[in-house]
């Protein structure tokens, strides 16, 4: 599939921090590319960049195949964007809003069109008043529906669900999911919550301290060898020390109050489960953790809070 | 741009901050038409005390153009702030809204998206300068009629023919447009250092004040600095209103005294507004939006 950016040995350095560092990655049309990573590990500040909004250090970024800065304004005509809170102005009417930003993306757009565009993110009924009394929600649809007012090829969205409540989160992920599947566009999602993403993304990106970590398909990050399964009973207290005197010492990973935590290759799962029967240990549930999120958590700074097991 | 510009006019105009320096202007030119229009007379006494016993002035002293001569005294010192007000949120009021990103984020150039809303700034302190103008003039010259225009000078006075004054205060407007433009494009330069519009405005006037008392110190070594700062030449809009006389001492009607002196203020001025709006250019362009 064709890369739509392309991004080679990315850095910004801010003074003595080091913000983003040596960052290669690429999208593909049609992708919805997962860009994630902890709060400050350079999320935003590599979207900045992809939207010209700070300067590189170094490296090189290409978008349709066009070198960024030679050509920024055409590139950027193709692009929408929401980048973290959906500020607009707030002394005017959601309907001026989003004729003033279709302007200033050199659309000609008829009463009606704009109508129709605030229709689509319910807030047709809102149309005229001034957005100091809109909520966090309405705010960040208002954003989106000035993000793809000119029709863009790329949409580019920086930690969307901000803010939102569970709904405005849900109504987030379904937009993508349409943009993706029905309107065949590329988006770019940024967060560091993997729930988000995991549920919408085709590839990822997982970056930490400026650093890429890994990137590829959703689907590849899952390594069956790191699985963590999840181990409830009457008496954890007991069940842990039957299966250290077992043989699945190495394999406790982690202590928690209410489960016992064992890492171990997905095919080991039905052998712990026979053992569990055999010592007599009274399971309430034993069930897969998310390895993907373990792995994330492992990879990136969230690292520190996942405690090895020392009796 | 003529699009950039009509949408920076939009949001200027929408925004209820923008009404204060007009409202303030009418209410402080009312204060002084209230004033003189009820104890007039009394201040043209108190301001000839000196002189009544060498002079003798016929006709209207308290006219349209004499009212107008003092509210520009009074007010012209005052509406920098008010310029300020406008001319130091156009970027910091736009960062701290957090729409700075978005705007940056459309296919307009950082060149021309700036330069737009410099001329949206110039638009509205001409704006406030016409509406100085229709109120200071126009309207005085209705309240308390037309007549000549007397002027105590510190050394000397200056009696204006009624005829000889209308296109001075024209002149002396333009000016002074020059003077306010060279305060917004400061207050502009300042509004790209913050993410709100307060530290802006405040540093644009303790400049202005700052400058202004090391324009009006009579310390020699002072002196040599004194051209080249702006506030210097600021009130070179009272030069329309010195006269030339000719060898009998009589005054040359259409004439101004010293005109190079208006030019070379601003010269002074232009130069200050091209460095400021300059500067603007080149440091925003090279500026990382973190807001």
């Amino acid at each position: 599939m064709q890369p739509i950016v392309t991004v080679t040995g990315l850095t910004k350095q801010f003074k003595n921090i080091t913000a983003v560092q040596d960052l290669s990655f690429s999208v593909n049309e049609g992708d919805v590319y997962g860009f994630l990573g902890q709060n400050g590990a350079g999320k935003s500040t590599t979207i900045r960049m992809l939207l010209t909004l700070i300067e590189p250090t170094n490296g090189s970024i290409e978008i349709f195949g066009k070198e960024l800065h030679a050509h920024r304004n055409e590139i950027l005509s193709e692009i929408g964007a929401v980048i973290e809170k959906p500020d607009v102005y707030k002394y005017l009417s959601a309907y001026e809003n989003l004729k003033l930003f279709a302007r200033l993306s050199n659309v000609k757009v008829t009463e009606q069109k704009l109508m129709e565009q605030l229709d689509k993110v319910g807030l047709a009924h809102r149309a005229k008043d001034t957005v100091k009394t809109f909520s966090q929600g309405m705010k960040q649809r208002l954003g989106i529906a000035i993000a793809l007012v000119h029709d863009p090829r790329l949409i580019i969205l920086d930690e969307p669900t901000n803010g939102l409540d569970p709904q405005g989160i849900a109504d987030i992920r379904n937009l993508i999911l349409h943009l993706s599947r029905d309107l065949k566009k590329t988006v770019i999602v940024s967060s560091h919550l993997l729930s988000e993403i995991e549920q919408v993304a085709t590839r990822m990106l997982i970056i930490d301290k400026g650093k890429k970590i890994i990137e590829g398909n959703a689907a590849d990050l899952f390594d069956p060898a790191q699985t963590i399964v999840e181990l409830q009973t009457f008496d954890n207290a007991y069940a842990l020390q039957q299966l250290q005197l077992s043989g699945w010492a190495n394999h406790l990973q982690t202590r928690r109050d209410t489960a016992v935590l064992i890492k171990l290759d997905r095919q080991l799962i039905p052998k712990l489960h026979r053992d569990l029967v055999d010592m007599d240990i009274q399971v309430l549930s034993l069930q897969p953790r998310h390895s993907l999120e373990d792995y994330f958590l492992q990879v990136t700074s969230g690292n520190q809070h996942v405690d090895t097991y020392t009796n | 741009m003529w699009t950039l510009i009509q949408i920076e006019l939009f949001k200027i105009f929408r925004r209820p901050r923008t009404y204060i320096a007009f409202a303030a202007i009418t209410g402080l030119i009312g204060i002084i038409q209230f004033g003189l229009k009820l104890d007039g007379d009394s201040y043209v006494e108190f301001m000839m005390r000196d002189i009544t016993s060498s002079i003798t002035v016929e006709g209207k002293v308290l006219n349209g153009y004499q009212v107008c001569y003092i509210c520009l005294q009074v007010l012209l010192v005052h509406v920098p702030l008010l310029i300020a007000l406008v001319a130091a949120d156009m970027i910091s009021g736009e960062a701290n809204m957090g729409t700075l990103r978005i705007m940056l984020t459309k296919p307009i150039s950082r060149t021309k998206f700036l330069l737009a809303k410099f001329t949206a700034t110039v638009a509205y302190t001409l704006m406030l300068l016409v509406w100085l103008a229709i109120l200071a003039l126009f309207v005085n010259m209705i309240l308390f009629g037309t007549d000549d225009l007397f002027l105590l000078k510190s050394e000397y006075v200056v009696l204006l023919k009624k005829d000889d004054i209308f296109w001075r205060y024209v002149w002396a407007f333009g000016f002074a447009a020059l003077a306010m433009i060279t305060v917004a494009s400061l207050g502009f330069l300042f509004s790209l250092f913050a993410e709100n519009s307060i530290g802006p405005i405040v540093a644009t006037m303790s400049v202005i004040i700052f400058f202004t008392i090391l324009s009006t110190l009579n310390i020699p070594v002072f002196n040599k600095i004194k051209p080249f700062l702006f506030t210097t030449h600021m009130i070179g809009w009272k030069e329309f209103f010195d006269i030339k006389v000719n060898s009998n001492n009589e005054a040359i009607i259409g004439s101004i005294q010293n005109p190079q002196k208006i030019i070379n203020s601003a010269l002074v001025l232009l130069l200050h507004i091209v460095g400021f709006v300059g500067a603007s250019i080149w440091i925003f362009k090279k500026k990382d939006v973190l807001s």
